[in-house]
C-alpha cells in the first residue's frame, strides 16, 4: 500500500514539475505587441494585428527580419472601410499582408510595382463547389522602401485602394522611431 | 518515506535546472549569431554562407525539441512564410491558421544525385498497380483548385479521424497496361492530411515536392496542397536562393 502510494505520489511530482517547466515555456510570454525590428527601424504591432495570435509567433529569436506578415481582421476592415464585407460565402474575410523592407537587390526589382493578377478559385461548399475572383496586389511605398502584399476575394476586391491605404496607415502607426 | 520523497524532488529540480540552463545557453548563442549576417555550413565538398533568417536551428521547433538541422551531406535550410509570400506571386503566407513557412531539407553529393537517379519504386508500384498498390483508386476528375488528378491508395473508407492519411496527386493518370513512363519520369506528389497542432486549426495537407538546386544539390519540402499551385515557382526561387549561398561556385559547376 505504501509503495503503491509511493509510486502515485511520485507520478504526480514528476509532472507537476514537469508541468512547470512547460508552463513558463508556453505561456510566459507578455500579452502585449511585438516587435520586428527591420532594416529601416522597429514595428509595434499590436496583439490584434498579429497574424497569428500565438506564444509560437513570438519565440523566433531574434525577431529581427525584412519580411513579415500581419493581419487585418475582418471586422476591423468592415467597421473602417464602407463596401468591404467580413463574411463572403461563409468564409471570413481577413486580410493577410505580407510586409517586405527592400534590400538594395530587392529594391531594384520592385520599385514602383502596383500590380494586380486575378484568377477563379473555388470554395469547397460541400457538395457544391462556389466560384469566386480572388485577387492578389503588390504595392511600393517609396518611404522606407517598402512593398507590401495582399489578397482580396470576390467583391472586396472593389475596395482594394482603401484596404492599401488602411494597411499603410497601420504600418506607418507602428513605425518606432 | 519523506526522505525518498525529497531526494526525488531534488532529483527533479536538478535536472529542471540543467534543461533550462542549457534553453537559456541556447538562446545566448542564437543571439550571438544573429549579430552576423550568415554562417558556414560545409557539406560534401562544398561550402555555403546560409542566411541566419534561413538557419533551420534558429527556429522556434528547434528551441524546444533539438533535431540534428546539418549532417555531413546536408543541412535544413528555413524559409518563413513572409519570406516566400514576398518572392512568389499567389504563394499564401497563412492558411488554416498556420503560418505557411517551411524547412527545406537539402543534400549535397554525388551520392545524393545517384540516389535521386535511380527510380522509385512506390510511384512504379502505383502506375502498375501492384504490391501496396493493387487496389488503387484513380478519381477520374482532376480536384479543381490544384489541377491534380487524386489516387487513393487504398479505396477511401469514412474513418472518425484522417489523421495521416496519404494519397497522391499526380497530373497524368496511370496506366498498368502501358510501360512506366521515364522520360520526364512520371513521380506523383505524396500528400499527408494531419489534424492542426495549433489550436483551432483544421486540417493540414502537405504534399512532399523535390527540388534541384544544382548539377549535385537536392532538396525537398512539405508544400500545403492550397500552395500546391505555385509549385515551380516556389522551387524555382528556392533553387536561386540556395545556389547564392554556395561559396565555390567552380565546384557549382558555374551555376
Amino acid at each position: 500500500m505504501v509503495a503503491k502510494l509511493s509510486h502515485s505520489i511520485r507520478y504526480v511530482v514528476f509532472a507537476a514539475v514537469f508541468g512547470l517547466l512547460l508552463i513558463p515555456a508556453a505561456q510566459g510570454e507578455p500579452r502585449g505587441p511585438i516587435q520586428v525590428t527591420t532594416d529601416i527601424g522597429a514595428f509595434l504591432i499590436p496583439r490584434q494585428f498579429v497574424a497569428i495570435d500565438l506564444w509560437k509567433t513570438l519565440k523566433i529569436p531574434p525577431f529581427e527580419t525584412n519580411y513579415f506578415v500581419f493581419r487585418l481582421p475582418s471586422k476591423y476592415v468592415e467597421a473602417k472601410i464602407s463596401g468591404f464585407t467580413a463574411i463572403e460565402n461563409h468564409f471570413e474575410q481577413e486580410v493577410i499582408v505580407t510586409v517586405e523592407v527592400l534590400t538594395k537587390k530587392r529594391h531594384a526589382m520592385l520599385e514602383g510595382i502596383d500590380s494586380r493578377q486575378c484568377r477563379q478559385e473555388n470554395h469547397d461548399l460541400y457538395p457544391q463547389s462556389v466560384p469566386y475572383r480572388r485577387c492578389e496586389y503588390r504595392k511600393y511605398f517609396s518611404p522606407g522602401g517598402i512593398a507590401i502584399k495582399y489578397q482580396l476575394n470576390g467583391e472586396n476586391n472593389q475596395q482594394f485602394r482603401y484596404v492599401e491605404a488602411l494597411a499603410w496607415g497601420k504600418l506607418n502607426e507602428w513605425k518606432m522611431d | 518515506m519523506v526522505p525518498k520523497l525529497r531526494r526525488i524532488i531534488c532529483a527533479l529540480i536538478a535536472v529542471a535546472s540543467v534543461g533550462l540552463s542549457a534553453c537559456g545557453t541556447k538562446a545566448d548563442q542564437s543571439k550571438i549569431e544573429a549579430a552576423q549576417s550568415t554562417v558556414t555550413i560545409a557539406a560534401e565538398g562544398k561550402t555555403f554562407a546560409v542566411p541566419i533568417e534561413h538557419l533551420a536551428s534558429l527556429q522556434p521547433s528547434s528551441q524546444i525539441i533539438p533535431f540534428g538541422s546539418t549532417s555531413k551531406n546536408g543541412f535544413l535550410a528555413h524559409f518563413s512564410a513572409a519570406w516566400l509570400s514576398a518572392h512568389v506571386d499567389g504563394y499564401q503566407p497563412v492558411l488554416n491558421k498556420g503560418f505557411q513557412g517551411l524547412m527545406a531539407n537539402l543534400s549535397v553529393g554525388k551520392q545524393i544525385k545517384m540516389d535521386y537517379a535511380r527510380l522509385h519504386p512506390v510511384s512504379m508500384d502505383l502506375w502498375y498497380k501492384r504490391g501496396t498498390y493493387e487496389n488503387r483508386v484513380i478519381m477520374d476528375k482532376k480536384e479543381p483548385n490544384t489541377g491534380f488528378y487524386i489516387i487513393q491508395p487504398i479505396p477511401y473508407q469514412s474513418r472518425p479521424y484522417y489523421d495521416g492519411e496519404q494519397w497522391f496527386l499526380a497530373e497524368t493518370l496511370p496506366d498498368e497496361s502501358k510501360p512506366y513512363p521515364e522520360n520526364p519520369r512520371w513521380r506523383p506528389y505524396i500528400c499527408r492530411r494531419t489534424n492542426g497542432i495549433i489550436q483551432n486549426s483544421k486540417v493540414l495537407t502537405k504534399c512532399s515536392i523535390n527540388g534541384t538546386s544544382a548539377d549535385d544539390i537536392f532538396f525537398y519540402i512539405y508544400l500545403s496542397s492550397e500552395n500546391l499551385r505555385v509549385r515551380e515557382p516556389v522551387l524555382s526561387i528556392l533553387a536561386r536562393e540556395i545556389n547564392s549561398w554556395v561559396i565555390d561556385k567552380e565546384a557549382n559547376n558555374g551555376r
